[in-house]
This record gives structure tokens, sequence and C-alpha cells, in this order.
């Protein structure tokens, strides 16, 4: 039997302008997820009901094996929650922080807590209120990798930081991946850190999942060709997500691609000049305006 | 330690690619002699920052083309097969041969005239080594 | 109300977390206290009037402090996504800030109203003025009871110090009510404080309604499913 991280089954929520209806989201332990959608998709909501925060209208939420929100003291013990509109004393130190984050929660590693000090350039006797963004986001970072939560939940981790703290954000992150224990979902808006780390891809747009996959499939799925027609021709043909066409020559996207998606161009009439692939931030604009 | 490999996120091939390619040529160069471990699927996703699924892929394509062998339990290592450089050399001519072919069906090329070119590059080959 | 005790651990952590918060600032005020207490012990009417307009003051600020600080600001400050991250359910959040606020404002009232009691006793102050000080003292207990709850329920600042303005304009009429009422005035140059039925019953009219104000709040706390 396969353990889950995560298991949201058949949520229904709605808000006055939101509504999410039998959503089912599912991450494996030991994987990572990465949570795509624009502003207003449906990340947020999910992530506060995984964190027994709000409770669907219907449905069913486990986190690491616990019934979510009845028992969400037990499963915080093992999540690792931090989000960019999270904010931290601004009055008190980072150490203070740390050793406030440390006496509710046994496991908070000191001395892993002090080499991520230094590399992410911190200092414990700092005020909150002096840091800039950047170094606030990696404090709350901090707190929350220094216990190695079974379970790390990261809503919009890398916005808003500088390429330099972007990448030691990321590489922390990838420390995770070393055990085959821990999981991680992380939603941005920055497709590029998704398609890095992620193992499974889940597209969110409206409240409703677009898509859930694993990366190396979703990726391989789609794929832009250039083609030339016959003059007078109009590009039509089928498994296309979009079709431009300007005189003889027509982007064709699509979702279906395999080995014979190129040859039903050619049958098709179609000159293949070119194949590309799609990186996920091009994926996710085509898959959001066709859905629309 | 990222063990020698460099990805990138700009290059056109998607990242798995990346690392068949690169082991396949750190193989080729004897730089990875046979019967080497690898590191494990994880240690090379955490230390080349790209996901699990992605290096788990890039394995099974070198697993499928005979450059490593994976024994459940162990890990994976180069394979032991004393021919692997040769026919790995062979398996890059080969897909050599394929681009080519397909390069002059787009320039609708007959087979006659593909075949032609070939004969005359084998000439000039033969003939700047016996001039050399 | 099922599960006060059942999280207690945390509920004292994170009452603990807002005692270091407040601390200094709350030294601070009481560093004060001491300096109006010594005021209005030095006996004269115009010290001791101006010792008790200070006293008021200080009252009223310290219960506002705390309720913005420790409870507005938190939903303000963005802290409160970090808290509710921890252990906790956002019931036992709303416990520990009940318990903090009162803890955090309660200890401070009562020692600037012994303190004050304990100058009229010492001092040549009439003692007869006890019981207007003890009954303005609760109804600024009351007060204080009344804007904690609002900042509670709803984290509006615009609620919080809307109730604040009007329990500070409500203490001002209640003082002069108090100064009418022949129960309360012809005693305040006795010798000895001076409890009657008017004075008591009033006593306990405030303390009733500051139970009431606040197992009202915990009640509503508990039915709120939806935080952040």
């Amino acid at each position: 039997m396969q353990s889950f991280a995560f298991d949201m089954r058949g949520i229904d929520i709605r808000y006055p302008h939101f509504a999410m209806e039998n959503l089912n989201l599912a991450l494996p332990q030991g994987q990572v997820m990465g949570l795509v959608g624009v502003n207003g998709a449906g990340k947020s909501t999910t992530i506060r009901m995984l964190m027994g925060l709000v409770k669907p209208a219907a449905g069913q939420i486990e986190v690491l094996g616990y019934q979510m929100p009845a028992q969400q003291v037990q499963a915080k013990y093992e999540i690792g929650f931090a989000s960019d509109d999270m904010r931290l004393y601004k009055s008190q130190t980072l150490q203070w922080h740390m050793d406030f984050v440390h006496s509710i929660y046994p496991q908070f590693d000191q001395a892993y807590a002090k080499d991520l000090l230094k590399r992410f350039e911190l200092i414990g006797e700092q005020k909150i209120k002096g840091l800039s963004h950047g170094q606030r986001v990696k404090a709350s970072l901090l707190l929350v990798l220094a216990r190695r939560p079974k379970l790390l939940i990261l809503d919009e981790p890398t916005t808003g930081l500088d390429p330099v703290a972007r990448d030691e954000v990321i590489s922390e992150l990838a420390e995770v991946l070393r055990d085959d224990a821990r999981s991680v979902l992380f939603s941005s808006h920055n497709t590029h850190d998704i398609e890095k780390l992620s193992d499974q891809i889940a597209f969110l747009d409206r409240g409703k999942l677009l898509a859930l996959q694993d990366k190396e499939t979703y990726l391989d799925s789609w794929s832009r060709f250039r083609c030339q027609l016959p003059p007078g021709r109009q590009a039509d043909i089928t498994g296309a997500v979009s079709i431009r066409q300007q005189g003889q020559l027509a982007e064709i996207i699509t979702d279906q691609n395999n080995h014979d998606f190129p040859q039903r161009l050619v049958q098709a009439g179609f000159t293949v000049l070119e194949q590309h692939r799609m990186s996920l931030e091009e994926i996710f604009v085509a898959n959001v305006k066709r859905s629309r | 330690m990222t063990y020698g490999l460099f990805l990138s996120a700009t290059d056109k091939k998607p990242m798995y690619l990346q690392i068949v390619e690169q082991i396949t040529s750190k193989v080729l160069l004897g730089d990875w002699p046979a019967d080497m471990a690898l590191p494990s699927i994880r240690e090379l996703a955490a230390a080349t920052q790209v996901s699990v699924i992605t290096v788990k892929r890039a394995y099974a394509e070198l697993e499928q083309a005979g450059v490593i062998v994976t024994q459940a339990g162990r890990g994976s290592f180069v394979s032991p097969h004393p021919d692997l450089q040769q026919q790995l050399k062979q398996q890059e001519l080969a897909q050599l041969l394929q681009a080519a072919v397909a390069l002059a069906r787009q320039l609708q090329l007959t087979d006659a005239e593909l075949a032609a070119q070939l004969e005359q590059q084998l000439q000039q080959s033969s003939a700047q080594s016996s001039a050399g | 109300m099922s599960n006060i005790f059942s999280n207690a651990r945390m509920i004292k952590l994170l009452i603990g977390k807002d005692w270091q918060l407040v601390k200094k600032s709350l030294a601070a005020y009481l560093a004060g206290g001491v300096l109006v207490i010594g005021l209005m012990g030095m006996a004269t009417p115009l010290l001791f009037n101006t010792g008790a307009i200070l006293m008021i003051t200080l009252m009223i600020v310290i219960g506002a402090r705390s309720a913005i600080e420790l409870v507005i600001n938190e939903k303000k400050d963005q802290t409160l996504a970090f808290v509710l991250s921890l252990p906790v359910t956002p019931q036992d959040y709303a416990w520990a800030k009940l318990g903090a606020n009162l803890l955090l404002y309660l200890v401070p009232w009562l020692l600037l109203v012994l303190g004050m009691l304990a100058v009229i006793v010492s001092s040549p102050v009439y003692n007869g003025v006890i019981p207007l000080v003890v009954l303005v003292s609760v109804f600024i207990l009351l007060s204080y009871c009344c804007y904690l709850a609002t900042a509670l329920l709803t984290y509006s600042e615009g609620y919080t110090t809307a109730v604040m303005i009007i329990t500070n304009l409500l203490l001002n009429g209640f003082i002069i009510w108090l100064l009418r009422m022949p129960a309360i005035h012809l005693t305040l140059e006795a010798p000895t404080a001076s409890w009657n039925s008017t004075s008591l019953g009033l006593l306990t009219g405030g303390i009733t309604l500051i139970i009431i104000v606040l197992l009202g709040t915990a009640a509503l706390q508990q039915r709120k499913t939806s935080f952040l």
C-alpha cells in the first residue's frame, strides 16, 4: 500500500467569489509536488485546508495519516509551513524565534539551525524589523527546515527573492530530496523553480484542477510545432490545444504529443518545419487559455 | 558536489537527456570506469537540484542503453560490458546517420543522391588520411 | 468548550510568548504607576486629583496597548499565520489569547489598584474615597473586557478602537454619575471606607458584567471555524 503525505478527496468549498468542487489531490510520500496557478486559483485555499485552518464544506483530508482539521495538532508537529505573507515578531530577534520554536518542537536541531544561519547569511541577534524581505523569507524557512518536518508546505517560497537568495533557498529544498520519507508541497508562480524540483505537477485554475501528473510525462506530452501548409489550407487537426495561423505558416500546440502526432501532421498535408519542447510556463499559459 | 554534471535550464534539451548524455560521455571517456558505483537517485537529485523523477528517468534510459546496470537493493553501476565504449560509439554513429537521413528527407533528396554524397565524404576522408 | 486542557502545553507556551513580547513596555508602565501612586500619596488635593487622572489614563493605556499589540497587531503584522502553523487549533489559539490578555492586564491592574489603596490607607488621604476608586477601577476593567472581546472576535482595528472610544466616553459619564449619587459623594470625606448598599450593588453589578462578557467571548470563539 502506498502511503500518502497528504490525500484530499471530494473537496467542496464555496466562498462568495470562489468555489472548488470535488477536488482530488494526493501526494505520495517522498515526492515533491509543485502547485501552479495564477493568483486566486485556489492555491492558498488548498494549503489552508491542508493546515487545518479552513474546513471544507464536504470531503476528506488526511495529512501524514491524520484527519484534518480534527487531528491538526498532532499533524502540525510534523508539518513545516512557511509562506511569503507570513511574518515574524518585529520586536524580537531571530534567535528568540529559534528558541521559541525549539521550545515547541523537541526535534528542532540547533546545530543545523546554526549551519543554516551561516548559509543564509543571517545574524541570530538581529531584530526581525531590520531584515529585508529576502532575509525575512529565509528566516521563516530556517525555522521550518531546522526541525526537519516530514511534510514541508511552502506557499510561494521564492516570490520576491533576489536570484542569489532564490538559489540558496532552492539548494536547501534540494537537500530535502535526500530523505525518501520527506515530502514537499510548494506553490509558486515561478514555474521555473517548480519545473526543476517537482516530481508531480498540479495545475489549479479557478478552483479546478486542470492537471495532475508526474512532471516527465507531463512535459513530454506537450509540444509546439511550426508547420507549413499548402496554400489556402486551414490548419486543423485533432489533439491541438491551440492553432495560430498566418498565411501558409501555422503554430500548433498539442498536449497529446507522441510518436505519431508529427506523422499525423504530415498525413494531414503539413510540412513540419520545427518541433519544440515547451517550458512549464508556456504550458501553463496554454492550459489556462484553453480551459477558460 | 554535482558529480561533474553541468545541467542548464536554458539548454533546449530536457534535463533528463542532459544527464543521460553527460553520464554517457563520462563513461565513453573512461572517467567513470566499469563497475563504478553511481550516486543514488536521491543523492544525485539533491546534488544537482533536479527532481527525483527526472534522475529516475535518466537512469532508466541509461540502463536501457546498456550504459549502467541497476541491481535491486544495491544501486546502479557503470556497465561492466567489455565492449561498452565500442557499443556506445556504434550507437552514436547510428544516431548521426539517422539524423542525416532525416535531413536528406527534408531536403527531398533521393536515396541514391544521399548515398552518393556519403560516398563522396568517404573518398575525401580516405584521400586526406593517405595524403597526411 | 471541549478542549481547553487537551493542548495545555501549547497554550502555556503561547501565553509565555505574549508575556515576552510585552514585558518591557509593561515594566515601563508599572514604573510610571509607582510614580503616580507616589504623587497621590502626597495627599494634597491638587496632587491627589492629578494623580487620580494620571492613574485612570495609565490603566486605559495599558489595556488599549495590550489589546492592540497582542490581538490586532497579530493579524495586521501577519504573525497570525506563523502562530497558526504551530501545533495548535484556532480554538487553542483563542484560549491562549484570552488567557494572555487577562493575565497581562489583570496583574498590572491589580497591582495598581492595590498600590492606590495602600497609599490611601497609609496616608492622610480620606479613606472614604476607597469605594469611588474601586468602582472606577472596576469600570475600567469592564471597558477593557469589552474591547478585548471586540478585538478577539473581530480582529478589526476599527471596531476595537470604536469600542475603546465609546467606553472612555462612558467612563466620564460614569464618574460624574457616581459623584452625583448621595450614597457616594456624602461619604467621600469620611475617615473610613463606607461600603453601603449602593456601592456594593454597583461593584457586584460590574463584576457580574465582566464575567458575562468573558464567558460570552469564550463561547463565541468556540464557534468560529475559519481562521485567517
